[in-house]
């Protein structure tokens, strides 16, 4: 029995790639983080392949790893979100970056 | 941390005042205005006490010097200045009169500024002048005492321009300030000098000596030991005459007294304009071995005492005549140091800055009494108002006069004339003018005590009295105006001169002994000083008794900054001396409109060229910063899109790297 | 060969639906779709022999971290607001550069993974007792690391959420000291 190794690593790519056009093109703050999350769940899904292939547990350990990172990054990241909206009403990135701080 | 070795600490003495500063300043904001003056007192009285304690150890255990090291502040090759105290009798006469005569009138000011609104301020800078003066004079090495020489410089600024809201105040205390700055940047060129020739040590000094006998050193362009002795000493010179107000640089000290009267009591006629004789007589070894150099600071001298008295002759505002008087008596310290006379130079600065602190702040109290009026031909009279300040003042004047026999003005005057007859570096020429200037002196000085304290009130003014601390220091001060010159009497009197005999300890063989021996000259020269003096008091008394007719009236305002304007006298002689010899018309005409010519000539090449070359720099900054701001523009996907893309171009370089 | 199957079918559906996150306009289907691909993210896992991780992919991610997202985007209630620019989606020709880039990506990382060596070995271990023991041993100190992140995250997102009252207090002028 041969594990999909190869080509858990291509889906890891085409995972992070979407999750890199996703960061680029949405303006709206809540779609890029989630976009990150593809992104480092992406690079998880790699951790893993990796771990197979090489028949040892790090891998495993590192995309336990990952998820308090990814954990964290959301707690802030929607906070900050939150932040935004209540001050400018708006979550277009765009838009935010027009609006000139008194 | 007090005593080290049984020796009392040095760093104390400029710690205390300095601390006081520290906590005024900090504090400021949240003490009443009152706790500023009381803290200010309190520091400089402690300091005082530690003076005495430290002079008094060094007196009694018959010690040269004491010296304290503390840390390397500047080493740099040969500029080697360490934070370092050096106490001996100079420093001893210069910290009792800094912290003696400081607290007296930090005490006078505490009443004198009562309800000033910069009150704080005030006494914070009065604090910090006393600790810049304090480490001035104990400094070990003239790198150390630049520091506080500086010090007091910017304090004296501070000072000057304490009523900030008038601006021919800010306009004097700028004025003070550049002048003073001119004289200290030959200062520093002296100091530089010194450090690379023997090193800035006052204990170093002695290596002058071999300087002068060397032909040729090395790395100074061929010049010959006794030519840069020369050099050197031209510039502690210029640097002594911008610090003392001494002719070419006095110009700034009549404009000084727009400060309170206090600050001209203290930084403007007992301290800081005598640190000059200072600097002088810390170098006395550089000075005494180049007899040029020596005939240039008694003439330097000569010529200001000349210059003071013929320009307080005709004044009209009671601090300027001050201001004036001064700048010849300290043209007098100058004239005892160029005749070798150190010892007796370090005397009537001693004395003077006793009768002199007196005397401004006698004005002080009068000026107070009468709601700032300066103009003395608006006072007169007042000598049953105010006795006790007429008492003060009568003794004040008539040291500065130098009645005989009983005042200290005129056992430390005439002791420096007798050796401007006496002595190798003096010459009857020098004499016979310092005559001539002490004759005038007496006559302004008595002038004053007729015009301001006898005759009749001409203006209506209510007189206010003054309280107990307005007072008392005034009569400590005349107390001291008089006795102090009981410290060194003409050995004439069959007496030691215990002054000249304890400083030969400091001064050695550098100190001139007088080449005439005969005691009938020295008693004809001596009372030759009391005769003008006296004659000066009956000439004064013969112009301006209140018998006489009435006061050659001022038409004008007390001279100002600009000092064109007014002409109080018919005279043209006159108004010539009232403008100080219209030297501030020269200078503006020489050196101020000179300099704004080649400032225009070099703005205009700033203009064309410098500005150009930055402008063409400034285009190209622009153009990147178009590129640039492709990137920065603020949104968070643009910098996203250049991330992902700087990792697609590593990621192929890595690529291209790997295949080959 | 079943677990083959399992995986072409889970990963079919990971880019489907991880595509559909970052195409559609409506913030909490993103959400959900973002689920789903989780969901299949997981079951690669199972085919990988790592049942523990997709359990774990599930438990955290799919339900904790999205469930945080979901909060949001329903308290900000997004849906509501059809006319405003933060849901519009991309105009095709804001995709074109980043979408040629992030293909260039796509084509340089399977590019430079292919140039490896294939898979020596496939004994992958399942077992989350080894994995315990490892993670306690051998990277002890990146359990410990990872506790400090999350005592950060807790703290930001303390300080951050409460910081929106903060401002207008520091703003407030401090009166001049007069004497």
């Amino acid at each position: 029995m041969t594990l999909p190794i190869n080509e858990a690593l291509i889906l890891s790519c085409i995972l992070f790639s979407i999750g890199v056009l996703g960061v680029v093109v949405r303006r709206n703050i809540i779609y890029v983080l989630m976009c990150i999350e593809i992104m480092m769940n992406a690079a998880g899904l790699a951790f893993v392949a990796a771990s197979a292939r090489h028949g040892s547990l790090d891998g495993q350990a590192f995309f336990l790893f990952v998820l308090p990172v990814a954990a964290a990054e959301v707690a802030i990241g929607l906070a900050i979100a939150l932040l935004i909206f209540q001050r400018y009403k708006t979550l277009d990135l765009w838009v935010v970056a027009r609006t000139k701080e008194a | 941390m007090f005593y080290n070795n049984g020796l009392p600490a040095l760093w104390l003495i400029p710690a205390l005042p300095a601390l006081g500063a520290l906590i005024i300043f900090i504090f400021a904001s949240r003490m009443p205005a009152r706790a500023a003056g009381i803290i200010a007192c309190s520091a400089i009285s402690l300091s005082f006490l530690w003076v005495l304690n430290v002079g008094t150890t060094l007196v009694l255990g018959n010690h040269h010097h004491f010296v304290e090291h503390h840390w390397n502040w500047i080493a740099a090759g040969p500029f080697q200045g360490s934070a370092s105290f050096y106490f001996d009798l100079v420093t001893f006469a210069f910290t009792f009169v800094v912290a003696g005569v400081g607290l007296l009138i930090h005490l006078y000011s505490y009443s004198y500024m009562k309800g000033d609104a910069g009150e704080r301020r005030y006494f914070g800078y009065f604090n910090l002048f006393a600790a810049a003066m304090l480490v001035l004079v104990t400094a070990e090495n003239a790198f150390f005492m630049f520091l506080g020489w500086e010090g007091v410089g910017a304090c004296s600024f501070f000072l000057i321009g304490h009523w900030y809201q008038k601006s021919e105040n800010t306009v004097a205390a700028t004025k003070a300030f550049l002048v003073t700055r001119l004289g200290d940047i030959f200062l520093l060129i002296g100091l530089f000098l010194t450090a690379t020739l023997v090193g800035v040590s006052f204990s170093q000094q002695s290596a002058w000596t071999q300087v002068a006998t060397s032909s040729f050193i090395p790395g100074f362009g061929g010049l010959t030991g006794p030519q840069l002795i020369l050099i050197t000493g031209i510039c502690f010179l210029l640097g002594a005459a911008g610090k003392s107000a001494q002719v070419p640089l006095q110009v700034w000290l009549p404009d000084a007294m727009a400060g309170p009267t206090p600050v001209s009591a203290l930084i403007h006629a007992a301290t800081m304009v005598t640190a000059g004789v200072y600097l002088i007589a810390r170098f006395h070894i550089l000075f005494a071995l180049s007899p040029n150099l020596m005939l240039a600071v008694a003439i330097v001298g000569v010529l200001t005492a000349f210059y003071g008295a013929t320009s307080a002759f005709v004044q009209t505002d009671i601090k300027r005549i001050l201001a004036y008087s001064t700048i010849s008596q300290i043209g007098y310290m100058f004239l005892g140091l160029g005749v070798g006379a150190w010892s007796l130079a370090v005397f009537h600065f001693f004395t003077h800055a006793f009768y002199k602190a007196l005397l401004f702040m006698a004005a002080g109290t009068v000026i107070h009494s009468l709601h700032n009026e300066q103009n003395i031909y608006n006072m007169g009279g007042l000598r049953t108002k105010l006795k006790g300040t007429y008492l003060a003042f009568l003794a004040g004047a008539a040291s500065l006069a130098g009645i005989p026999f009983i005042t200290a003005g005129f056992y430390s005057k005439d002791a420096i004339l007798w050796n401007t007859l006496s002595t190798k570096w003096g010459s009857p020429v020098i004499y016979g003018i310092a005559m001539l200037t002490a004759l005038m002196t007496a006559i302004y000085s008595f002038r004053l005590i007729f015009v301001v304290f006898h005759g009749t009130p001409r203006k209506d003014i209510h007189v206010h009295l003054p309280d107990r601390l307005l007072t008392w220091p005034l009569y400590i001060l005349a107390f001291f105006a008089i006795v102090a010159g009981f410290l060194n009497l003409p050995i004439v009197f069959g007496v030691t001169p215990i002054w000249e005999h304890s400083f030969a300890r400091v001064f050695g063989e550098w100190q001139a002994e007088p080449l005439i021996h005969s005691h009938a000259v020295e008693w004809m020269a001596l009372l030759g000083s009391g005769v003008l003096a006296l004659g000066g008091a009956g000439i004064a008394w013969l112009l301006y008794s209140p018998a006489k007719a009435p006061m050659p009236e001022p038409a004008g305002d007390i001279a100002t900054v600009e000092n064109n304007t007014p002409a109080p006298y018919k005279a043209v002689w006159a108004n010539f001396l009232f403008h100080g010899w219209k030297m501030d018309g020269f200078y503006n005409k020489t050196f101020v409109r000179g300099f704004r010519i080649t400032s225009g000539v070099i703005a205009w090449i700033d203009r064309v060229f410098v500005d150009g070359i930055f402008e063409a720099i400034q285009a190209i900054v622009r153009g990147f910063h178009a590129l640039v701001i492709f990137f920065q523009n603020g949104r968070v996907s643009r910098y996203a899109m250049v991330m992902l893309f700087g990792a697609v171009a590593i990621i192929t370089i890595l690529l291209i790297g790997s295949q080959r | 060969m079943a677990q083959n199957i399992l995986f072409y079918l889970a990963a079919v559906m990971a880019v489907a639906t991880t595509s559909m996150v970052v195409i559609t306009r409506n913030a909490v289907y993103a959400v959900l779709y973002l689920i789903m691909s989780l969901f299949a993210v997981a079951l690669v896992f199972l085919s990988l022999n790592a049942p523990f991780l997709a359990l774990v992919e599930i438990i955290v991610y799919a339900g904790a971290i999205m469930v945080l997202f979901l909060f949001v985007v329903m308290m900000l209630n997004l849906q509501g607001q059809r006319g405003d620019e933060a849901t519009k989606r991309p105009t095709r020709r804001q995709m074109i550069v980043p979408g040629a880039l992030a293909l260039l990506l796509l084509i340089l990382i399977v590019v430079s993974l292919s140039a490896g060596t294939p898979a020596a070995t496939n004994a992958a271990l399942s077992d989350p007792k080894l994995l315990g023991e490892l993670l306690f041993t051998k990277h002890y100190l990146g359990v410990k690391l990872s506790g400090i992140i999350l005592l950060i995250g807790t703290i930001g997102g303390l300080h951050i959420g409460r910081g929106g009252s903060i401002p207008s207090t520091m703003e407030k002028p401090i009166d001049d000291v007069t004497h």
